[in-house]
Parts: structure tokens; sequence; C-alpha cells
């Protein structure tokens, strides 16, 4: 049987990945919206600007300003 | 995902065909017009439901139910069917596709899942290069080559996501700006109500202990819309149905009177003017805009200039100094916008103050108008309210929005203060003073506290929308530099990675004569800049002063660089349909080395009109014999006639038993010449040298002969050197072995006797020629190891002969000797 070879992760995923990896660092956005925002990067929505901006958005009712 | 078997019915210029590659490489060649390109886009057709050549640019009128079959047949007769091997699947899986259906893949149920990733792959076309697609990496400008390459890496989708994200970025700002106004507004909104001039948290709070105390309640600490009637009770002076106080609506007439007063109009006719003459002078030179969101881009291009002139984004070449020129002065035009764009935003929102104020008072008369039953002046109040809302949603966007022709300066004036609206207000504000009694200071402090909790509650609500929209504009502005920033270092790193795959390729490709090679590509804002090494004399783009033949090697390296790393572990079938043309004979043996050494896990599909390069890769051991396949004698009946390579000795045997010794003879005598250039070639055999070049087998075969039989001799010596008794005994047996098949072939008579030159071959009787084909067969046979079918070549240390060996090292004769 042929061995599969490994599959490189493509481009556009490995830029996701790094996105939430840097975002998660930032003190602007909290866990549970980089969770939100990975989910939606998975699902292929993150160029979907309706469902960025509610993830966004939504981050505001449940928490402080983590900036203040 | 490899190709096992292949069947091809009606696909083109193809009526009917089988080929069984079986997992490994396959060479179709032949002339043009012979059919070998439908072979591609049978398998094309296969994985992704289209042709590729039927689809794009330049294909107007053509289409895949009408050009895709064979023009005799139809659509339903159209099929392509194959058995594959598929990663991680032990058995072969059948794939069948009918022209009539084209977005149905017959394939088993319980194999969907494992296909898909394939398919996805195949989608995209990163599994065929063909010729005309191979320059398109080298040639093309900055921008397009970014195109193309990110096309090819499937990069749209980040592309498509940093639009998405620069939406957000630019609409969580336009919010932000919008709620902005709203605070503004709202604070308007108090001044009116409280008869302030500028809006003071303390001054409001003074002003509404100052009401409470007249109610006889105890000043409070703050002024906020929960707290500010906290104790305050309606005083029995007061009517609680009373719903216009006109001392309080005064306040709103003294406003509306400041804003049409002669020197208001003055001053905002300034703004206007100012307004249009800024978006005029924008949208006359529009690349001022445009310069202004690449100011960046421009300055740090400028940094970029090399003493070459040329651009360092696009790589276009500037004569000496004028693009430092042509940059700095979009530079200023730059700043200019820059300047221009944030005036704008200036005068609009001085515009928009005014009319913020204006719509603190004009909907509280209107409901005092339309309650007191005044319908005088009403309409001309409510045209008012629409034409400054109309003019508020042109000043959020003044550029796309204003157009200072339709509506000059003075029309921007007069919106805000149209004529008739002094004496509409003069008559009713006589009107409601005639119909309503002056209020009690009680009612007045009552009401300016009703009002201005309702103001309070405004302010309250729009800073908090504030406060969000600052919290929503950061986290757009931080997930959209997060974005790019991931972007540009994963990019950066992706394309590091190809340009030094892609370097070893090309070195590997060239040898010595390009072996300090380098090449670099990286983003550069929306292009791609991509730099070879010259020879050393510095980096230039790959079709400044490389040859055509170097940049169709160039393309095929960056190729195959790029579509190793993306079809990895899905497609492991690269097409390489027609793509040497420009190559020279040297460099494709290279090639074949390159495609043996560094690609041995994938299957390759080559399309060649070249029976050289066919050979070669045949003689190289790229493909077998089962897998060189030859296409001729096309016609529309019956297609493309097909000849294997391994028919070569039972097409002989054939002819033989037709007995036509001509054709079996000149069949041995062409296919041997050329077998044996060859072999003279991987031996470095010396051949006469003729200044016509028409060596013949006279030539050749005696030559490589000598040089295998010296070979031979010199690692019979090596192996008794170094006491390497097996393999000494199994040359020794090899050495009989080709002594006896020299003999039998008899060419060594030739130069002594005429009669048994190979030019009568054709002359003998079939039984007579009968043993000169086997011995021949035979002959060819010792050049070439049986294991992996490459010829046998010379491998050398330096200038020093070192081994003769086969790709597969099965055969390797160690021709060093202990010293």
């Amino acid at each position: 049987m042929h061995v599969p070879e490994e599959r490189n992760p493509s481009p556009t995923a490995q830029v996701l990945d790094e996105t939430m990896r840097l975002l998660a660092q930032s003190d602007a956005v909290n866990e549970q919206t980089v969770l939100q925002l990975t989910a939606l990067a998975k699902a292929g929505r993150l160029s979907k600007a309706k469902d960025v901006m509610a993830v966004l958005a939504t981050q505001g009712d449940d928490d402080e300003d983590p900036t203040t | 995902m490899r190709i096992l078997q292949l069947e091809i019915h009606d696909i083109r210029g193809i009526r009917s065909l089988a080929l069984s590659p079986n997992g490994k490489n396959l060479v179709v060649w032949g002339p043009n017009g012979s059919g070998k390109s439908a072979v591609v886009d049978a398998v094309d057709f296969l994985l992704t439901g289209q042709v590729s050549r039927l689809r794009g640019k330049g294909t107007g009128g053509l289409s895949l139910a009408k050009h895709g079959p064979h023009i005799d047949s139809t659509a339903a007769n159209a099929t392509v069917a194959a058995t594959l091997q598929i990663p991680g699947i032990e058995a072969p899986v059948r794939l069948m596709r009918c022209m009539s259906h084209p977005d149905y893949l017959e394939c088993p149920e319980e194999h969907q899942a494992a296909i898909q990733p394939i398919l996805q792959v195949a989608q995209r076309g990163q599994h065929v290069l063909s010729r005309r697609e191979i320059l398109r990496f080298i040639t093309a400008e900055g921008a397009t080559r970014a195109d193309e390459i990110q096309s090819l890496l499937s990069l749209s989708e980040i592309e498509e996501v940093r639009k998405a994200l620069v939406k957000v970025r630019n609409d969580a700002d336009k919010e932000l700006e919008a709620a902005a106004r709203a605070v503004g507004a709202a604070k308007a909104a108090i001044n009116v109500t409280l008869d302030l001039q500028e809006f003071d948290p303390a001054s409001v709070l003074v002003v509404a202990n100052r009401e409470r105390a007249i109610l006889g309640t105890p000043p409070i600490s703050a002024a906020e819309s929960q707290s500010l009637k906290v104790g305050v009770t309606l005083p029995k002076s007061a009517a609680a149905d009373q719903s216009i106080n006109v001392t309080l609506l005064e306040r709103d007439f003294d406003n509306l009177a400041r804003l049409l007063a002669p020197e208001s109009i003055a001053s905002r006719l300034v703004s206007a003017e100012g307004l249009a003459s800024t978006v005029s002078s924008l949208k006359a030179d529009p690349q001022k805009l445009r310069d202004v969101s690449k100011l960046r881009l421009i300055e740090i291009g400028l940094t970029l200039l090399d003493e070459s002139g040329s651009c360092p984004l696009c790589e276009a070449p500037w004569p000496q100094g004028q693009l430092a020129k042509s940059l700095e002065l979009r530079m200023e035009s730059a700043r200019l916008g820059a300047q221009a764009s944030s005036d704008l935003k200036t005068l609009a929102t001085r515009i928009g103050d005014d009319i913020g104020l204006a719509n603190a008072s004009l909907p509280k008369l209107e409901a005092a108008l339309q309650s007191a039953k005044i319908d005088q002046a009403l309409p001309e109040l409510r045209q008012w309210a629409h034409e400054l809302s109309l003019l508020q949603a042109v000043l959020a966007d003044p550029i796309d929005k204003y157009d200072p022709t339709q509506t000059p300066p003075t029309s921007i004036a007069q919106l805000l203060a149209p004529p008739d609206s002094s004496v509409a207000l003069q008559l009713a504000n006589a009107e409601l003073q005639r119909l309503y009694p002056v209020s009690t200071p009680e009612q007045t402090a009552w009401d300016t506290l009703t009002r201005l909790e309702e103001n309070l509650k405004a302010l309250e609500l729009s800073t908090s929308s504030l406060e969000a929209q600052h919290r929503l504009g950061g986290r757009a502005h931080a997930l959209h530099d997060a974005f790019l920033s991931a972007r540009d270092s994963v990019l950066g790193s992706l394309y590091d990675s190809i340009a030094v795959r892609f370097t070893e390729l090309y070195r590997d490709l060239h040898g010595d004569d390009e072996a300090t090679f380098a090449a670099d590509i990286h983003p550069d804002g929306a292009a791609l800049a991509f730099n070879v090494d010259f020879y050393g004399r510095g980096t230039h783009p790959p079709h400044a002063l490389h040859s055509e033949g170097h940049q169709d090697s160039m393309g095929l390296c960056l190729y195959l660089a790029l579509a190793e790393r993306l079809n990895r572990g899905a497609i492991d079938l690269t097409i390489l349909d027609d793509v040497v043309m420009s190559v020279d004979s040297g460099h494709r043996r290279r090639l074949c080395e390159l495609l043996a050494r560094r690609f041995p896990q994938r299957q390759f599909l080559i399309t060649t009109h070249d029976k050289t390069w066919a050979h070669q890769l045949r003689r190289e051991g790229i493909v077998n014999k089962e897998g060189s396949v030859e296409f001729y004698n096309w016609s529309l009946a019956t297609g493309p006639h097909v000849s294997l390579e391994a028919d070569m000795w039972p097409r002989i045997q054939a002819q033989l038993g037709m007995g036509d010794v001509a054709s079996a003879a000149s069949l041995l005598r062409r296919g041997s010449e050329e077998y044996f250039a060859y072999a003279c070639d991987m031996l470095e055999a010396q051949v006469k040298f003729r200044l016509d070049g028409r060596n013949d087998l006279g030539d050749y075969l005696p030559s490589a002969v000598a040089r295998y039989r010296t070979f031979l001799r010199n690692a019979k010596s090596a192996a008794q050197s170094w006491s390497h008794d097996e393999v000494l005994a199994s040359l020794i047996e090899l050495e009989s072995i080709a002594s006896s098949v020299f003999q039998r072939a008899n060419f060594e008579q030739w130069t002594v006797n005429a009669s048994l030159h190979f030019n009568v071959w054709e002359n003998l009787t079939p039984a007579e020629f009968e043993p000169v084909a086997e011995a021949f067969q035979d002959l060819h046979g010792l050049f070439a190891c049986q294991q992996c079918g490459a010829m046998i070549r010379l491998a050398k240390d330096g200038y020093e002969p070192s081994a003769v060996m086969c790709n597969c090292a099965a055969i390797s004769w160690n021709l060093r000797a202990k010293t």
C-alpha cells in the first residue's frame, strides 16, 4: 500500500492559526472571543465581515473593557 | 494519489485508449496533433469535471459539452475511468466520469471522504504544468506574478479574509465616528435645554440643582438621569397634563434663531465653501487619495531604491533617478491628500455640529406645534428637519456623497438656514405665546428636569455606545493587525522555503554552471518580488538577463517547488505537458536526474513532441518500458495509434513473421543507433567526429562496447584490490556473458567483412536475421539495469571515473582500486 506523505497545513490555515495566537496575546480581545473567532475561521467564515463583526461585538456584552 | 490504470473513450482527439502506468511515471510522446494533450485533458476532466483548456481567457465560444467529447461522438459516450492508488486506502479505487454528467464522479461510497481532499487540490489545477503556463511565474509583472503564484498556492482565501477584516475595521471606525457624533448631539441638546453655551458636566449639575432647589429638593452630587429627579415631585401649581412649556420652548426658538443669525450663516458659508473646494480638489485628483492609502508603502519604496533605479516592488525598469523623483512627487501628493482629508473631517464636523444643534430643537418645536394644532409653520420645520438629515448623511461620507456641482456651498448654508424658516419660527412662537400662558417657575423647573432627564439618558446611552464602539474598534484593529502580521510572517517563511527549494532544484539542474545561484522571493505590498542571482553580478528579475531556456527551467523549478509543497499527501501526480521546449539536451538529462533523485515519491505524467527527450526519460530510468508510450498516425476516425517501447522486439518478431526483413532490420538499426548513441553519451565513450553529425551505428556501437569492456575490466581490478571476492566473481560472470553476447552480435566483424555489416541486414532471410535480433536484444540489455530500467552511466569524482551505476544502484561497479 502506498504510504501517504504527511500533508502540509495550508498557508491559509497557518495564517489563521498564527493570527489567533497573536490575538490571544492582545489585551483588546478576551479568550472567549478568540475561541469564537477560531471557530469562525475553522468554518471558513472569517471572510464574512458580518460574522466577524457579530463576534467582536458580543464581547462587550459579557465582560468589561479589558483595556481599562 | 497515483494512477494505476487509465481508460479514455471519445475524449477530444482520442477514440479509445487504455494506459497502465501502474503508479509509475509515464511519458506520452509523438508529433504535434497526435492526441497527447487529450490524455492531460482526460485526467483533468476525471478529477475536476472540467477541461482547463476549454475555460478561461481566450476560450470564448468553447464549451465542455460541445468541444470536450470526440467530434464524431456524444457527451454520453465520452468517459474517463481510472484505477487509482489513494493514500491510506489499501485497495485500488476506481473512479469514472462521463461528459454527459460532468458534475457527477462515480466513486465507491466508502471512499468519498478520502477522495475529497484530492478533488479539492485538483480543482486548483496545481498538479498540471503546461508549456503556456510555465513562464507566467517568471515574466509576469510583480502584481500579476503575485496573483499567479497566490492562485497556485490557494492564497485567495487569505486575501478574502484580509478584505473582510479591513471592512470590519473600517465599519468599526465609522460606527465610532457615528457614536461620537451622537454624543455631540446629546450634549448639544443638553446645552439647548439648559441654555448653556458650552457643555460642561459641572455647569449641568449647577443648573440641575438650581431647578431642583426651585422644586424644594436637595442638591444631587452628579447629573445623572437616574438621580436627577430623585425626591422631586410634581408641584401642585404645575399642571401634569401641560405638554407645552413656552418658557422652555423659548430656548429652542433662541437656539434656532442663533443658527439663522447672519453671522452664523456667514461662518457656515465659509465652512461650506471650504468643504466644496476640498471635495472638488480631491475628486479632481483621485490619485491623491489613493496615495494617502499608500503613503507608508511609498515611503518604504523610497528607502528600497537601489542604484539600478528599477522599481523595488514590481521590478519594472526605470531611467536612472526617475522613479525616486516620481515617488517623491507621489509622497508629496499623499501628504497633501492626507491634509485635505483631515481638513475635510474638520469642516464636516463643524457643519455637523450646527446640524446637531438644530436637531436638538426642531423635534421639540415640531411636537409642540403639532400638539397645539398650529399648522402654519409645521411643513417648513418638517422640511427643514428632513433636509438636515439628508445633509447629515452626506457629511458622514463627503467624498463619495457630496457633489459640489449639484449642491454649491450656498445651498449647504441654506439647508441649515432655510430662507422661510425665520418667518415660520416667528409665527409659531407668536402663536404659542398667544395660546399658552407663561409657565410658573416650578412648572418650568419640572419641565426642564424632565427634558434634561431625557437628554441625560440620551447622553448616557450614546456615551456608553461610544465606549462600546471604542472597544469594538480596538478589537477590530487588533484582529486586523494580528492577521496582517501573521500573514506576513507565514507567507514570508513560506516564500523563503519555496525560494530555498527552488534554488536547490535550479542548481541541480544547471550544475556547476549555476553553483552560486541564489533567489529571493518575498511578498511586497500587493506584489511579489522575485529576484535571482546572475552569475555573481547581483540579483535581477529572472527575465532580465537569463536566456529563454534558463527562464523555462526556472519556471519549471519554481512550479515543482510550489507544487511539491501544496500537493503533498493529496496528489502525488504531477503532469508536465510539453514543458521543456527551450531546455537544451544537456539540461534535459539533468532534469531527468533531478526528477529521479529529488522526487522519487511522485508520479510524473509527461507529454512531449520531442522524441529525444522521451528517449532520455526512458534511458535515464524515469520511465520504464511500459511507461514509454508513443502516439503516431493520428486520424479523426481512429485517434492516435499507440506504440509502447516494450513493443519494439515483438514488432521485429512480427515483421519477421511476415517475412518483412527490411522493416525488421530498419527498426533494429534505427532503435540500436539511438540506443548506443545514448550509451556512448552515458559512458563518455569516444565517437569518431563527423562535421555533418551523421554518425551511424557503426560509430556508436563499437565505442560503447569498448568503453563497457574497459570499465568492466577496471571494476574487476578494483574489486580484486579491495578483496571483494563476491563482487569480483559476479563481474567475471558478467564479463563472460557479455563476451558471448558481443560475439553473437558479431558487430566486431563489421570493419573486416562488409557482408556482415548492418547495412546488409535487410538482405538476410528471416531465419538468418532472427539470431541477429536476439543477440542485439541481449546486447541492449547489457547496458540497462533490469530492476530500474535506467541505462548505466559513468559517475565521476572530479575528472576521475569513480563508478558505473544505474539509478537504483542495483548496478554499481566501483572503478577506484585500493591504493
